[in-house]
């Protein structure tokens, strides 16, 4: 039984040789996360994103703008003009946003009215955004009433009543609003965005794209003669489709952990239960292995399997998922995205990643891939076999 | 150990209706060399390689190094060794790793595969490029690492698919001189070739088979004598029984203009 793990071995050489083998393995996926991860980071901020022009300044205008800073719903990015302002609204870089006049410092001081200007672009109203800056805005207006207020009743300095102000409110518990939801989101409709979803779509994606592309090699050794070479040997055709079905596993392994270990380390992605993401991917490794070695059959050459297997390989990631949330999709396409194993595999890892679910939460979903290793592994062995031994 | 190193009875192959041999008898003495020859697509690699246990016949029978070829196909395997006419081999290994891999499959101990290949690559030339990945040798370097493939674990009888093509005169010159001795050794070597000069000189015996069917064997003696001309080269014996009319209505063309 050592004859198999000779062949995967040399298989395993062989790949780490390959500079192409190795950009499709290593470094894609790798750029790949990084640039949708990146693109869809902000996404994941609870804060919604605002620019700020501050045309004015002083120790009020400072207070206003550091209130803004400060926010825990809004994230605040200073602009230098109007114009940048409008032109990042038009691209969708921010939700809103906001223009401090040059004479609020002064209107202030002086008790006179004054306005912030809330910026929006019209075919995107940002109704939660508008409600933010509003209590925002009211509340800094409503300390410097006080302020007032109690300066023009006392002897003492609107700086000094505008700082008992503040102190008076910080000593205040706030009334504050509790929200609650009824119901339940859709089943499967959650979104997990930036690297943590980036990281288990691109694992998928790739492990499955890599694995599907390696029939090519397949076809190559067999139509080749290498595959003959070994069978001529005393190796047993069995022994020839366990070495190859192994160096398949092997590789696609290989990238698995390479995305996972991309993922902890660099993109700090939290994986969920590790004997269940464990079991997830070592099953979701055999199952792109199997359909591998079936491809390494199905296709007669190996210009015909680089040809077809990316459009095929990238139509099915998209379809189940791989790309964005399946649920998105009109309900023909989620169903026919079931299909395919990288629907479940994605499924599994949103409730893994996304609802910190266990193996027991994952049961149904990798029921599913081992039904298609089931069928499929048998199918992809006997045909190898097949073409071995003719 | 009986003294035929390779059996064949009504050995037979069909393909698709196809028969691409046609019930073989052939006879393979120990220690000698063996030519097989016959036109392209007459049915030498099918047989070779249903003698190598890579095709299972469809009817008939072959021993090989004392074994069934198609019950006891793995006791045949650790007996022989081949070589395609195109040895393909892993392109990202080099040449050394591809050699290593090879022993593996066969089970040779690691030093003595290690000492057997650094003997047989200073033999063929093939010692300063053995650290090389094998996608940067040409046909006739790729054509000796098969042929060192071949020899690695020591086989009792060589089945060689066109063993001198691609290679240059002076390597051509050492393979049939390793050739030669190997069979001087007891080794028994069956080759098929279309250099029929090769042949001539290098092997005590030849079988021609055409269409499918074997048409001749024996040395070139007998042959000479089956055909009454005791002058007769091998090349006058082949294109006889392998159909040489194309031969002479070109010679008579030639002669005419």
């Amino acid at each position: 039984m050592r004859t198999p793990f000779v062949i995967a071995g040399t298989i395993f050489r062989r790949m780490l040789r390959d500079r192409t083998a190795i950009f499709f393995v290593i470094l894609l996926p790798f750029f790949i996360i990084l640039v949708i991860g990146s693109a869809t980071k902000n996404l994941a901020s609870s804060r919604i994103p605002i620019g700020l022009v501050n045309r004015s300044s002083g120790a009020l205008t400072t207070d206003l703008v550091r209130a803004f800073d400060n926010s825990k719903t809004l994230r605040t990015f200073h602009v230098t003009s109007d114009d940048t302002l409008r032109k990042a609204l038009r691209r969708g870089t921010y939700s809103a946003g906001i223009v401090i006049p040059t004479d609020y410092e002064a209107s202030v001081r002086a008790g006179r009215p004054t306005q912030v200007t809330f910026v929006a672009d019209q075919n995107r109203p940002p109704i939660v955004v508008r409600a933010a800056v509003d209590a925002l805005v009211a509340r800094e207006g409503a300390l410097l009433q006080a302020a007032n207020f109690a300066a023009s009743h006392t002897h003492r300095s609107f700086d000094q009543t505008l700082t008992a102000a503040r102190a008076a409110a910080r000593a205040t518990q706030p009334v504050g609003v509790q929200v609650q939801t009824v119901g339940h989101a859709a089943k499967g409709q959650f979104i997990v965005q930036g690297f943590s979803y980036t990281a288990p779509s691109q694992l998928v994606l790739f492990v499955f794209l890599t694995s599907f592309g390696a029939a090519g090699f397949v076809i190559a050794d067999r139509k080749q003669g290498l595959i003959s070479r070994i069978y001529a040997s005393p190796t047993s055709a069995t022994s020839v489709v366990l070495g190859y079905g192994l160096g398949r596993f092997i590789n696609a392994a290989f990238q698995a952990v390479y995305i996972v270990a991309l993922g902890i380390f660099i993109f700090g992605v939290h994986f969920g239960d590790p004997l269940s993401a464990f079991v997830l991917i070592t099953l979701y490794v055999a199952v792109s292995t199997a359909f591998a070695m079936l491809a390494g059959t199905v296709f007669r050459t190996p210009e015909q399997a680089s040809s077809l297997v990316p459009p095929i390989g990238i139509g099915m990631a998209m379809l189940a998922g791989c790309m964005w949330p399946r649920f998105i999709m009109p309900l023909p396409m989620q169903r026919l995205g079931q299909l395919f194993p990288q629907a479940w595999a994605m499924d599994a890892f949103i409730k893994l990643v996304a609802q910190g679910g266990g193996l027991r939460s994952i049961l149904p979903q990798l029921a599913v891939l081992a039904a298609f290793l089931v069928v499929i592994l048998p199918i992809a062995t006997w045909r190898l076999r097949r073409s071995i031994v003719a | 150990m009986p003294a035929e190193a390779i059996r064949t009875d009504k050995f037979t192959k069909v393909f698709d209706r196809q028969t691409a041999v046609d019930a073989l008898d052939l006879v393979v003495n120990r220690g000698e060399v063996f030519g097989f020859l016959g036109p392209n697509g007459a049915g030498k690699s099918t047989t070779i390689r249903m003698l190598i246990g890579l095709l299972r016949p469809t009817s008939g029978s072959a021993v090989v190094a004392g074994y069934d070829v198609r019950t006891q196909p793995l006791e045949v395997k650790k007996r022989i060794g081949y070589m395609a006419e195109n040895p393909y081999v892993y392109e990202k290994l080099t040449g050394r790793e591809f050699l290593s891999f090879i022993a593996d499959l066969y089970q040779v101990p690691k030093d003595e595969a290690r000492d057997r290949a650094t003997q047989l690559l200073r033999l063929l030339g093939l010692f300063d490029d053995a650290e090389k990945v094998v996608e940067g040798y040409s046909r006739g370097m790729r054509q000796k690492l098969g042929l060192i493939a071949a020899l690695l674990h020591e086989p009792e009888i060589l089945f060689l698919d066109e063993p001198t093509s691609g290679l240059d005169p002076r390597s051509a010159r050492i393979v049939k001189d390793l050739l030669t001795e190997l069979a001087r050794r007891g080794k028994t070597v069956f080759m098929s070739t279309h250099v029929l000069e090769i042949a001539e000189h290098m092997c005590d015996r030849v079988g021609i088979i055409n269409h499918g069917k074997l048409v001749a064997q024996g040395s070139l003696a007998e042959l000479r004598a089956r055909q009454s001309d005791a002058d007769a080269s091998l090349e006058d014996i082949f294109l006889e029984l392998t159909g040489g009319e194309d031969t002479a209505e070109l010679t008579r063309f030639l002669a005419e203009s």
